[in-house]
């Protein structure tokens, strides 16, 4: 019945764009414009102080500061390493637990996995006001935890509290704990879905093979669910190389000792609302985009000729 | 020893990690529901308190005091209903329109909407502050909510729901029987998609729910704030009042919790259900 | 004669606009005001005394927090929508506002004369036209805990006799009692980078647009700041955090470099037991300098400017509302036909009965204006940042300085670069 070829009636002709219509209206006019004003924007120099009459072309003045700045590199510099360390803890825990999870929790399963999920439900705001209590240099839970392996680390009896939030040092730790503790779950869920989606027959010959549980795991389940590997890196690039909401309320949007927690997005929104320069913080926006693609098309060149076969199918 | 049993013993171990894992997973909210029921000075003293303290109801009145928390709780709760709605319909009908229609740039427009999931949302942060002072909407809970309907993510899941579940048969079915397009669309396909599509307002009402960045962008007098940023009002650069603030972060997160904890099986089966082959 | 009705009745009615317009001037608008604490109490108690005057109309107060009242501030003049009349700016973002037409010119007679003269020039732009009127400021003071000195055996005499006494004294307070000299060794920085100045010299840029981050004056509050951290006589609490509170508290630090409207912090509530144990005492070395000041101006767009340059007025000339200011929120008054009040003669009970404000006047009458430039704040920032890495990452301080003159001097430029011409 299904190779009958479909009618092209008048209302057919245009029933898609009816269906269509609103989310392309909506993305045209809240996505894609403003990406192209920020391009215009980045040539533009506009003080928001002097209202809209100080807008004025710079051509790419703004372009050549931004270069120049020590201070974007180091927000570059910060949001890498943050996006990296992260990114690298959340999925080579997140994979072998989703693993675990789906083969040896049996009905315990959706419970437990529930409960890794909960972080990423969380309000950053809350989350990074609470951190800054567990965190404190004198009085946080998480230097009273660790004191005692600090002891014993340093053999001493008295050694410093680590100063998380107050050093250039501890506060890049910290963010990256407080990101990885909620993105972990997150996830965990995606790489369990993808375990699960793998047919039992290729464990059963895995069994018959005789090989070790950790060998299965490595050589078998993770090869396996490749196409979820590359969804959850995207996924984790893209959202790392605009950390924002974490620094900006645990340094209560200054950057940090020696500007260390201040990330590309927190550079930007402070050079256009602090200090008055919305074309270099466009400019900056575009370059974060740009960073973005590069490094996506880097992974997808080298990794995706599967993943775009297995979504492009219809 | 026998393969079997050494199976089971690093079964154990393993099972025993991943309750401890669980466990600093949930430690965080036992902290905050700790405190905010105590007093600045005694969240900050040596040792930090671990149980339950006397101060809740002096921090919720002090709260109540300093914001006007209901009109934020509110206002916050309206954003997220509308977003989740408009999400909802607005994916619902591109997915239904990806899956069983067929129309010129088909491919094109689909790989379009993938790369708008791609973008950064920060890119366009600034243009976006213009626009809503163009439109006149800064201040206004629909700067908020009717951006968040355009959700490729949104569109992308449902499209992938429906490949999956719905086969084209059953459309093609009902067109032959002489049923428009939307008659389908709302007596077939929407019912059957119930699924995905509550797991798809859930995601769009917990991620409006505790949208800070954008809201920070568009909301400026706190009269009309959302909770997060209403939250974030009490942090002063000088004299922080913890407990309340604490406890205000402990209200803003219980709704979801609450929520999360009846709806969390359907959730987590849901995700693990549109699964990337 | 019908025609010249006619001609007579249609001029009537053209002019009808004009005397609408008319009607709705003499009717009173309300004042917007926007504000940041402790200005907003301020001009909420004012705004209360002036209610019977129907003239000014009801006045709205809307207060924000101190960063985010400056940004909103910013983000309203970029729209041109939500422009408070009246608005406070506090003296370190005051640069960046009074460029360009952001801010309206005010014209008050004998201002000059009313108002103690650095201040009245702090808000006088390139042209010499006025267009912030100061309404209160904060003259640096040192706060220092008497029974710790007394416990170590130090005399005030040498606490203040110059900035490297207070250093040596505090190593012997550290040595003999245990307690910390001050809360970050960036406050000793703050301070010493502000005295000291040649005429024609900003904090960070001269009026020639010269960077002066690497003269000895900087070179000199690195290098003290290095000391302090190095003889471990700051307890590293960043300020306004819970451990800084406490530190203050306890008394664990006994000297802190602020403004003079940290004696009501104190009071208030973060040592409120501490009543008799702090005293404050000028500047080591007679030095002197101001750390911050409000200021009020009428932006660019308000829409009831008149009605606002009278509460200013109101505010800023009534030594009756000065002085209550001063009294409820230790906002040190800007009107001279104040300073002769009997106030500053009573002692204050909780610095041990010590003629506290005339301290302060003494202090305030010996200030000098600072050249402002739009990029002071951020220059302030990258200075913070350099010593940042002097004291936490193991940069030497010639280096840190020379880097941050040149990213300075970048910033500089791209500010020029970017100028209409």
């Amino acid at each position: 019945m299904n190779t009958q070829p479909q009618i092209l009636t008048a209302e057919n002709r245009a029933t898609h764009w009816v269906f269509l219509g609103p989310f392309l209206i909506l993305a045209l006019v809240f996505i894609v414009l403003p990406m192209l004003f920020s391009v215009v924007l980045s040539v533009m120099v506009w003080d928001p102080i002097d209202g809209f009459a100080g807008i004025h072309y710079v051509s790419l003045e703004n372009y050549r500061f931004m270069f120049q700045d020590k201070w974007f590199w180091v927000s570059l510099y910060n949001t890498i390493w943050l996006a990296l360390i992260s990114g690298l803890a959340q999925h080579s825990v997140a994979i072998p637990l989703a693993y675990a999870i789906c083969r040896w929790l049996g009905r315990y399963q959706q419970a437990v996995a529930g409960l890794f999920f909960l972080p990423y439900i969380t309000s950053t705001v809350a989350i990074s006001i609470l951190a800054t209590a567990l965190f404190s240099t004198d009085y946080g839970l998480i230097n009273q935890a660790i004191a005692p392996i600090l002891h014993v680390i340093s053999g001493t009896d008295s050694s410093q509290p680590i100063q998380w939030l107050d050093s250039p040092q501890g506060i890049k730790p910290a963010i990256a704990i407080i990101v990885f503790w909620r993105f972990v779950g997150f996830n965990t869920i995606l790489y369990m879905a993808a375990f699960q989606a793998i047919p039992k027959e290729i464990f059963e010959v895995s069994y018959v093979d005789g090989i070790g549980s950790f060998r299965r795991f490595l050589m078998v389940a993770v090869p396996m669910i490749f196409p979820a590997i590359l969804f959850g890196l995207t996924m984790s690039i893209i959202g790392g190389l605009q950390l924002f909401e974490e620094p900006f309320i645990l340094t209560n949007g200054k950057g940090g000792a020696s500007h260390a927690a201040m990330t590309v997005a927190m550079y930007m929104y402070r050079t256009a609302f602090e200090f008055n320069d919305i074309g270099t913080a466009s400019a900056m926006a575009w370059f974060n985009f740009l960073l973005i693609a590069i490094i996506l098309t880097l992974l997808y060149a080298i990794a995706g000729k599967r993943l775009i076969k297995n979504l492009g199918a219809t | 020893m026998t393969p079997g049993h050494r199976k089971g013993y690093a079964q154990t171990v393993v099972g025993v990690i991943i309750a401890l894992g669980a466990l600093v997973m949930a430690m965080p909210f036992y902290f905050l529901a700790i405190f905010a029921t105590h007093s600045r000075t005694e969240i900050f003293s040596l040792p930090p308190p671990i149980w339950i303290g006397d101060q809740f109801w002096f921090n919720l009145t002090a709260l109540l005091q300093k914001l006007d928390y209901f009109s934020s709780a509110f206002l916050s709760f309206y954003v997220a209903v509308l977003s989740s709605v408009l999400t909802v319909f607005v994916s619902a009908m591109s997915g239904y329109a990806f899956v069983y229609l067929d129309f010129k740039f088909k491919r094109a427009l689909f790989v379009f909407v993938l790369s708008l999931m791609m973008l950064p949302p920060f890119l366009g942060m600034i243009p976006t502050f213009i626009i809503m002072d163009g439109l006149h909407w800064l201040d206004e809970p629909r700067a908020l909510y009717i951006p968040a309907a355009a959700s490729a993510f949104g569109v992308f899941l449902i499209r992938q729901y429906a490949i999956n579940s719905i086969s084209r048969d059953i459309i093609e079915a009902a067109r032959m029987d002489g049923a428009s397009e939307w008659q389908i669309f709302v007596g077939i396909f929407f019912p059957l998609m119930m699924p995905a599509l509550s797991i798809l307002g859930l995601i769009s009402f917990i991620a409006s729910w505790n949208n800070f960045s954008g809201a920070l962008v568009v909301l400026r007098s706190s009269s009309h704030f959302t909770i997060p940023l209403a939250l974030r009002s009490l942090l002063s650069p000088v004299n922080t009042e913890w407990g309340v603030i604490m406890v205000g972060s402990f209200l803003v997160t219980l709704p979801l919790v609450l929520i999360y904890a009846v709806f969390s099986k359907k959730i987590i089966s849901g995700l693990t259900a549109t699964s990337l082959k | 004669m019908a025609l010249t009705d006619r001609r007579l009745f249609i001029r009537a009615l053209a002019s009808l606009p004009l005397a609408a317009s008319c009607l709705a001037e003499s009717v009173p608008n309300r004042i917007e005001v926007a504000a940041f604490p402790a200005i907003d109490a301020v001009i909420k108690a004012a705004a209360q005394d002036l209610a019977p005057n129907a003239a000014l109309g009801p006045i709205v107060v809307t207060s924000r927090e101190f960063f985010d009242h400056h940004t909103a501030l910013v983000t309203a003049m970029a729209g041109g929508s939500h422009i408070p009349d009246l608005v406070a700016i506090e003296l370190s973002y005051l640069g960046r506002f009074m460029h360009g037409s952001a801010l309206q010119v005010l014209e008050v007679p004998q201002a000059n004369e009313r108002i103690i003269p650095f201040a009245f020039k702090q808000g006088l732009d390139a042209t010499g036209q006025l267009r912030a009127m100061p309404v209160d400021i904060a003259p640096a003071t040192l706060f220092y805990r008497q029974d710790a000195l007394l416990q170590a055996g130090i005399q005030e005499t040498r606490l203040i006799a110059s900035f490297d006494e207070l250093v040596e004294s505090g190593r012997i307070i550290k040595a003999r009692t245990g307690r910390f000299l001050l809360t970050h060794a960036r406050d000793l920085k703050d301070i010493l980078i502000r005295t000291g100045l040649s005429a024609g010299e900003g904090v960070f840029i001269s009026e020639s647009d010269d960077v002066l981050v690497e003269t000895p004056r900087f070179q000199k509050a690195f290098q003290l700041s290095l000391k302090v951290r190095q003889l471990e006589l700051d307890a590293r609490a960043k300020a306004w955090s819970s451990e800084w509170a406490e530190h203050l508290r306890r008394g664990s630090v006994v000297a802190h470099l602020m403004g003079s409207w940290f004696a009501g912090h104190l009071a208030n509530w973060l040592a409120p037991k501490s009543v008799g144990l702090w005293r404050c005492t000028a500047l080591p070395g007679g030095a002197s300098t101001v750390l911050g000041g409000t200021f009020l101006a009428i932006p660019r767009g308000a829409k009831n400017p008149r009605a606002a340059q009278r509460l200013l007025e109101e505010l800023t000339f009534s030594s009756q509302r000065q002085l209550r200011a001063f009294r409820d929120h230790q906002s040190f008054p800007v009107l001279l036909s104040a300073y002769s009040d009997p106030f500053f003669n009573q002692p204050i009970a909780y610095l041990g009965n010590q003629l506290a404000r005339k301290i302060w006047l003494d202090q305030t009458l010996k200030l000098q204006q600072l050249p402002l430039h739009p990029i002071d704040a951020i220059a302030s920032e990258i200075i913070d940042t350099a010593l940042d890495d002097v004291l936490m990452n193991g940069v030497a301080i010639p280096d840190a300085l020379r880097d941050a003159g040149a990213l300075i001097r970048t910033r500089m430029h791209h500010w020029k670069a970017t100028q209409r011409v």
